[in-house]
């Protein structure tokens, strides 16, 4: 079955045709979700969540992007919601809620396979423009993609791709480290 | 020596890091789920009992008239039920015109000014030509 079948089978309430799209999707929403939540317990429920809305939301989906650049934006939504939910939850003072300090955001960025002098320069990047950089460099997602998925301009995306480039060479520089050492 | 990134380099070293670090999801597991709350919903007695008014324009015009007509039969049962209570106090007030009459200022009840032991009732005289729905008042 192809994508676009797949897609008018889910339109008609079919979950065969959800099942191809979650096995056509399913490890770069996962890897989105991951980099994005810092947590695999997390990114889990998330994959699962966002299936339920791309089977929910299909029929608004009318074919003027890519189908997997509709179900990024859609990962990127969903990502953020829970992010602004925590930060919210965190604020009000309640428990068991994992906060986002400087510290914690390192040792989470090293769980996610970074090496610790990247993560530390990652922490200090603006949200956007890390995003931008791991979507383009880890995902391989394209400008396009990512300008649509995080509701920005093309231009915009390029620009943060391009600083937080310069930011990530300027650090590493300055720790005189070499490909090997990373 | 400093050594100098470009951006290939750092390209590279991202590229590297995402190869080595993948989530371990259960695949199969988060399926399963997906699949269990799917089904879970599409068996649900509300589904299948589920009327979309809006989905074409003769079901949207027989909704508009269902609306119209509770809307009026609402409003003329109260319209009804106020000309009714009317009608009922109207009716009450004919058949017993005494009920209804409110005790003018001025006027006290003999009984209660007697049954008074400080005041000065005693003194007072009932007059003949009262009449005889009045025979119990006094003006003071």
């Amino acid at each position: 079955m192809t994508e676009t079948e797949a897609i008018e089978r889910c339109r008609q309430g079919d979950i065969a045709g959800l099942q191809v799209l979650f096995d056509l999707h399913r490890s770069k929403v996962l890897n989105l979700s991951w980099r994005m939540l810092g947590s695999e317990h997390e990114a889990e429920d998330a994959l699962q969540e966002i299936f339920i809305k791309v089977f929910d939301r299909v029929k608004s989906y009318r074919g003027d992007s890519a189908f997997s650049t509709w179900v990024y934006r859609m990962t990127t939504n969903h990502c953020l919601d829970i992010l602004r939910r925590r930060k919210i939850l965190s604020f009000m003072g309640f428990e068991n809620v994992p906060e986002v300090p400087d510290k914690k955001d390192s040792e989470k960025a090293v769980n996610l396979g970074f090496s610790p002098v990247i993560a530390k320069t990652l922490e200090k990047l603006p949200e956007k423009q890390k995003l931008c950089l791991l979507m383009r460099e880890m995902d391989d997602l394209s400008y396009e993609d990512i300008a649509l998925a995080l509701q920005l301009s093309l231009g915009t995306v390029k620009s943060n791709i391009h600083r937080a480039k310069a930011f990530l060479k300027e650090s590493l520089e300055k720790e005189g480290l070499t490909l090997d050492d990373v | 020596m400093r050594n100098i990134w470009n951006d290939e380099d750092v390209t590279k070293a991202l590229k590297k890091m995402a190869e080595s670090s993948k989530p371990q999801a259960s695949f199969d597991q988060v399926w399963f789920k997906i699949e269990e709350r799917l089904e879970a919903r599409k068996n649900h007695i509300w589904n299948h009992l589920v009327w979309k008014p809006w989905g074409h324009p003769v079901r949207l015009g027989v909704m508009a008239a269902v609306c119209m007509f509770g809307v009026f039969t609402g409003v003329s049962y109260h319209q009804n039920s106020l000309d009714q209570a009317d009608m009922g106090s109207y009716l009450l007030s004919v058949a017993n015109p005494t009920v209804n009459v409110t005790k003018p200022l001025g006027i006290e009840k003999v009984s209660v000014l007697l049954s008074e032991t400080t005041s000065s009732a005693t003194d007072i005289k009932v007059d003949d030509h009262l009449e005889p729905i009045a025979a119990d008042e006094i003006l003071l």
